[in-house]
């Protein structure tokens, strides 16, 4: 495998693909000096200094094993955006509302806006749903959201947000009409503890409807050498074709026989005037570059150029910000006080003792 | 062209008991001299005209010696072969119907002279000068319609003179009077003007005069300004007023400042002033800050007394919380003075009979209250 | 909510008693200087607000963000591609917020006005006034109307004034050029000749700027008298006595030193004449030398001398002054103004400083008449209709430099209220008068000022709070202003009328009786 552009990427050494080793999931084999000392941030910076600045091209996506990797990872300009006639948008959130270690509170939500000719024509928010985690708590938290997690399987905050973001975007692929983009905040990949075959359902749904379904992720995990793949990609397409350019990159897809849905993992920078180049996952049967221009042309908006502007509404509402953190927080607390909870049981249970102890 | 002017003449005002011994008011009397002395004076001036600027008669309805002073000057005027244009004023034009003009009988007279006296502007051409007349009209409006026409009329190649005889809005007033016509003196348009009216010679402005009455009516009249004639040069543009003498003197003695004395001192400083009043003289004397009843106890017998040889003197005292001047009662003959003003005056709209009754009535009672 | 209530302008999230911010509804535009009410559901009060400054708001929280936009939406024009990045959903995620002064409330009644001592309810609607909300304004306007009330940039209709009493308490009109104070000045003396007589101005005009345009109006027959210093059609012409003209009113006018003041006394003495009958002797001497060796005895320095000389000579060859004691239009005027008209006296041709002498005697004069009218004859007095002296440049006179017992104009700033005589000071920079006169004005009208010092002088001084009406005050275009009065609750913004219409407008004065013509024949023959 090798990185490179669609011309000669002069002074370039190329990318060897990862080696599979013998240990589970690679981080790739990288030639990087030993640590001499782990105890100075001179010596983190050295090692720091030494994977941002190496030549090492071997490409890894964190600890999985999941995707095969292109030979080449060749950045190329992306055609002019096409405007899809819809745009749905899902994002989930999530808050901790009492902690008690063993026990804990989350609020969680998942949010769907739909946008039009530019303009935001609906908005599905529902309410936050409240659970209770911990213990032996996960599973009747799981079931009340309509989520059955098998047996012996540990149920967190992140599984029930994430089924909630499932949830909703099979609610919108069951409302869109054809040519509707539907976009995901992050990747495409379903929470290893849900069911394996719910996303390709809602892939192959989308694609007998002529849907397109993107995930987009503002902060990718994907190394090159150790040290971030978008990043090395943004300045090198930068150098070669211009710093004002749409550009994509195909980067990975689904291994064959994985558990995963099957995807195709692309780079795409979606206007010339964005900061950031996006990691987006694709149904693997889609045709990305159309894909991507379908995004892109919800990707101009002038507060962050680049980033679908749909997506970020619905973060906005699906955000579980301060104010609702406490809201819940109290209405929690009346409700205890009504169930006879004495003050004094909650305080001890839910008090932070950091707190406590840095006020002391 | 030499114009000689006289003004506000009154003939037929009287002033204070004092009479003649032909039983005529002493100040009546003194005014007829002094007009007679003023057309004496504007004669020996050798004038090409003689203009009369209105009021020479203190009311519209003189008595006929009044009359016959002013007939007399207008013979003497016309006996030195010199021509008279002469204009009504304020106080000699009639208000009443039915009273009849004493200028229209004098022009009935004197046919070759020129009167304006019938309310109207009238243009006299005369050798070397043409001269407008503006008398006294009934309202402003007219005045100022009749003094725009004068203007409209002016000659090109003749020298204008205006006579008229208004209230000058440029002019200090020293007293309100009756039928007053005011003018602003940028509407007196004319080569030369000549204003009757004020009683004090005055330029008012660039070519326009006040001539000022030919003698001294009372202390509201300047005593210290020279009363006379003024004589018009329309060659050089020089009006020169030529002050009368030897007329009466009003003379204002220094003041008595009362406070502080005692009723001897103060009476001892009365009488000193009163006996340093010039024979025949009119004067009044200020007595400031007076208490009302050390002035109360004033020997006014002996006060008029030592007055005996002026014509009169006056007495003003200011007390010292307020003040009002009073002259010096003369009790008998304050409701035949009454009557006799009465009598003389433009009552036009009035009850002649019972102003006279009320009058009396009053000074009877201020009699008792006395 | 009625279902009929307006649409809200925006809705109240902030502050405090005095003060206010609410964010506008979408697409709202908001003025400086704006009226709107707050509703408070709850309590049934309708809050009066006036906006004193609107910003910028965002629902994005980080630093720069709308800089950030700014500067993309920016190149985009450079480079000729506008609208490449659209703001999507722009009203919603920018908007206005306004920062208000609370001036007041209305009772849920509408009946009184009451000064702001709560606050409204969170969230309470914010919406634009009704006419009966200003009704209780009405009764405050006094009778001395100058124009329309003003809401950020619309007119209301509803009449704006002073009552004519306030004339006796000082009014100052503040304007940088061109911004109006000749129209206010002129619908001022239009609204005054209106009244029949209750109230008098005299004017001096130093550049004939009054004197068509007052003509012009219907009541000017009646009601107005003009006096001018040159020939001018339809006037009378101006004369003042040398002897009515004292030494304080030549040292209000010019410059002295103090030799040279000292040389004025020394000549008074000498000549003993009435006021400034000397200027007369003095400006026929045509050997200085002599006359100051031999007449003064050396006592005054020649160049002294020749200084006085020089001005004294100036003065006598003014064509509107009289070297006759008995030539003045003194008392003339003083009786127009006690007739209750205006006197306009048009000084246009003579120089600054005879224009400030003319008007020193006459101010003089007119505060002598109601003063010894007020000290002697109290029945009179309250028969004298209040009179104002309207002074253009007043800084020429009420500067802190000129602030001395022989300049009339500090003294009827001080003393005038109690007389019914006023000053109406006419300046561009209010800045140059001296505070604690300045703070004796009880009306303002203030238009356009470009100068921050001069809004900050007015603001200390002003009998109304104005500190946070400096944007407003700095942003009012040319027949804009605010007035200040104590009659009003606060300082109430308005649009002069435009005096060309209020001649238009004005109705004809009350027909005089017709006279009937004289018969000549029956008075005279």
């Amino acid at each position: 495998m090798s990185f490179a552009v669609d011309e000669t990427a002069a002074g370039l050494d190329p990318i060897r693909p990862p080696r599979l080793s013998q240990a589970g999931p690679t981080l790739g084999v990288v030639d990087v000096p030993a640590p001499s000392s782990h105890d100075g941030l001179t010596a983190v910076a050295a090692r720091l200094a030494s994977l941002l600045l190496a030549g090492d091209r071997t490409v890894s996506a964190g600890e999985t094993t999941e995707l095969d990797f292109e030979a080449e990872l060749v950045a190329r300009p992306l055609g002019g955006p096409v405007a899809p006639a819809e745009t749905w948008a899902v994002d989930g959130g999530q808050a901790l509302v009492a902690d008690a270690r063993c026990l804990q509170v989350y609020l969680t939500r998942a949010a769907r806006v739909c946008f039009r000719g530019g303009a935001c024509v609906a908005e599905d928010d529902a309410p936050a749903r409240a659970h209770l985690l911990g213990a032996d708590h996960g599973r009747p938290a799981a079931l009340a959201a309509g989520l059955d997690p098998g047996d012996g399987v540990a149920v967190d905050v992140n599984l029930l947000r994430d089924w909630d973001e499932w949830q909703a975007l099979r609610t919108c692929v069951d409302d869109a009409a054809a040519g509707t983009l539907v976009l995901v905040d992050g990747d495409l990949v379903p929470d290893w503890r849900l069911e394996a075959s719910l996303a390709g359902r809602i892939f192959a749904a989308a694609a007998a409807r002529g849907i397109t379904v993107a995930g987009v992720t503002k902060h990718s995990s994907l190394a090159c050498g150790g040290a971030p793949l978008v990043a090395r990609l943004e300045s090198e397409a930068a150098r070669l074709l211009g710093e004002r350019t749409r550009w994509w990159a195909p980067v990975a897809r689904t291994r064959a026989g994985s558990r995963w849905p099957e995807l195709q993992v692309v780079v795409a920078r979606l206007d010339p005037d964005a900061r950031y180049a996006f990691r987006v996952d694709l149904p693997a049967a889609t045709d990305p570059e159309w894909a991507l221009r379908l995004v892109a042309a919800v990707a101009d908006d002038a507060g962050f150029p680049g980033y679908p502007y749909p997506l970020s509404v619905a973060d906005r509402l699906a955000a579980c910000p301060g104010w609702l953190r406490h809201e819940a927080a109290a209405s929690l607390d009346e409700a205890l006080e009504r169930a006879g909870v004495p003050p004094e049981v909650r305080e001890r249970a839910f008090d932070d003792r950091h707190r406590l102890m840095e006020r002391a | 062209m030499r114009v000689a002017a006289i003004g506000d003449a009154h003939l037929g005002r009287s002033y204070y008991p004092a009479t003649t011994a032909e039983g005529v008011n002493q100040r009546e009397r003194d005014f007829e001299v002094s007009f007679e002395a003023a057309v004496d004076l504007a004669l020996a001036q050798q004038p090409n005209l003689v203009v009369w600027l209105g009021d020479v008669f203190d009311h519209p309805r003189p008595t006929y010696r009044s009359f016959r002073v002013a007939q007399r000057a207008l013979a003497r005027i016309r006996d030195h072969g010199i021509g008279a244009v002469v204009i009504s004023g304020n106080h000699d034009t009639p208000r009443l119907p039915g009273t009849g003009s004493p200028y229209s009988a004098l022009a009935d007279a004197f046919d070759g002279m020129h009167f304006a006296h019938r309310l109207t502007y009238e243009r006299f051409e005369l050798p070397g000068l043409v001269v407008h007349a503006v008398p006294q009209m009934l309202t402003v409006e007219a005045t100022l319609d009749a003094l725009a026409e004068a203007d409209r009329s002016r000659s090109l190649d003749r020298s204008n003179l205006l006579l008229t005889h208004p209230r000058v809005t440029q002019v200090e007033p020293r007293y309100a009077d009756i039928n007053e016509i005011e003018v602003d003196a940028g509407l007196l348009r004319s080569d030369f003007v000549l204003l009757g009216h004020y009683h004090f010679h005055t330029a008012v402005a660039e070519g326009i005069w006040y001539a000022g009455s030919t003698d001294t009516f009372s202390f509201a009249d300047d005593p210290d300004k020279p009363k006379g004639v003024v004589v018009l040069d329309t060659d050089t543009g020089e009006c020169r007023h030529l002050p009368l003498s030897g007329q009466r003197p009003l003379l204002t003695l220094p003041t008595v400042v009362a406070t502080g004395l005692t009723v001897a001192e103060l009476g001892e400083a009365v009488l000193q002033r009163v006996s340093s009043v010039p024979d025949g003289a009119v004067a009044r004397l200020f007595i400031d800050g007076v208490d009302p009843e050390s002035y109360r106890l004033l020997d006014m017998q002996e006060i008029r007394a030592a007055a005996d040889h002026a014509i009169h003197v006056k007495l003003e005292p200011s007390f010292a919380d307020s003040s009002a001047p009073v002259e010096l009662p003369d009790m008998a003959s304050m409701p035949a003075q009454w009557s006799r003003y009465v009598e003389g005056q433009d009552l036009t709209g009035f009850d002649r009979a019972r102003l006279q009754g009320l009058g009396q009535e009053y000074l009877a009672r201020a009699v008792e209250t006395a | 909510m009625n279902a009929e209530a307006p649409a809200p302008r925006g809705r109240l999230f902030g502050r405090n008693v005095l003060e206010a911010v609410f964010r506008a509804a979408p697409e709202e535009d908001l003025f400086l200087g704006e009226l709107l009410v707050g509703v408070d559901e709850a309590t049934g009060r309708r809050y009066l607000f006036r906006v004193v400054d609107v910003t910028y708001g965002t629902e994005h929280r980080e630093p720069g963000w709308a800089e950030r936009v700014a500067g993309t939406l920016l190149a985009d024009d450079a480079r000729g591609e506008a609208g490449l990045h659209p703001v999507h959903e722009q009203s919603r995620r920018t908007y206005r917020v306004a920062e208000c002064r609370c001036l007041g409330y209305l009772s849920p009644d509408g009946c009184s006005f009451r000064k702001p001592k709560s606050l409204p309810t969170q969230f309470s609607r914010v919406v634009a006034p009704e006419p009966h909300d200003f009704a209780f304004l009405a009764s405050r306007m006094g009778d001395l109307p100058v124009g329309l009330l003003r809401s950020g940039e619309a007119e209301v209709d509803f009449e704006v004034g002073i009552p004519g009493a306030s004339l006796a308490s000082h009014v100052g009109i503040f304007a940088t050029t061109g911004m109006g104070k000749s129209n206010l000045m002129r619908v001022l003396a239009g609204a005054v000749m209106q009244r029949s007589g209750r109230y008098g101005l005299l004017i001096v005009d130093p550049h004939g700027e009054y004197r068509p345009a007052l003509a012009a109006h219907p009541w000017a027959p009646e009601r107005l008298r003009t006096y001018a210093a040159r020939s001018l059609v339809g006037t009378s012409m101006l004369k003042v006595s040398l002897g009515e003209l004292s030494v304080d009113d030549l040292r209000t006018a010019y410059e002295w030193s103090r030799p040279q003041e000292e040389a004025l006394f020394e000549l008074e003495r000498h000549y003993g004449t009435e006021g400034l009958s000397w200027l007369l002797e003095l400006a026929r001497v045509e050997d200085l030398p002599g006359f100051r060796d031999v007449e003064l005895e050396g006592r005054v320095a020649l160049n002294t001398l020749q200084v006085v000389h020089r001005r004294a000579r100036r003065i006598v060859g003014l064509s509107c002054v009289a070297t006759d004691a008995g030539v003045s239009v003194g008392s003339a005027v003083v009786r127009d103004l006690s007739e209750g008209k205006v006197v306009l006296i048009d000084v246009s041709g003579l120089g600054s400083t005879e224009e400030v002498l003319i008007a020193s005697f006459l101010t003089r004069r007119v505060l002598g008449e109601w003063s010894t009218a007020y000290l002697d004859d109290p029945g009179r007095h309250d028969a004298l209709p209040v009179v104002a002296i309207v002074l253009e440049e007043a800084q020429r006179v009420l500067g802190s430099s000129k602030d001395r017992e022989s300049n009339v104009f500090p003294r009827v700033a001080r003393e005038g209220r109690k007389f019914k005589v006023g000053l109406c000071a006419i300046t561009q920079q209010p800045k140059l008068l001296d505070d604690e006169l300045l703070s004796q004005f009880n009306t303002f009208f203030i238009l356009g000022l470009a100068d921050e010092k001069d809004r900050n002088i007015l603001r200390a001084s002003s009998k109304q709070d104005l500190s946070s009406l400096g944007p407003e005050i700095q942003t009012l275009m040319p027949g804009e202003c605010l007035v200040v009065n104590l009659a009003a609750p606060f300082a109430v913004p308005a649009t002069v009328h435009l005096y060309d219409d209020v001649v238009r407008r004005a109705p004809a004065p009350p027909a005089p009786r017709p006279t009937a013509a004289a018969n000549v024949a029956a008075l005279v023959d």
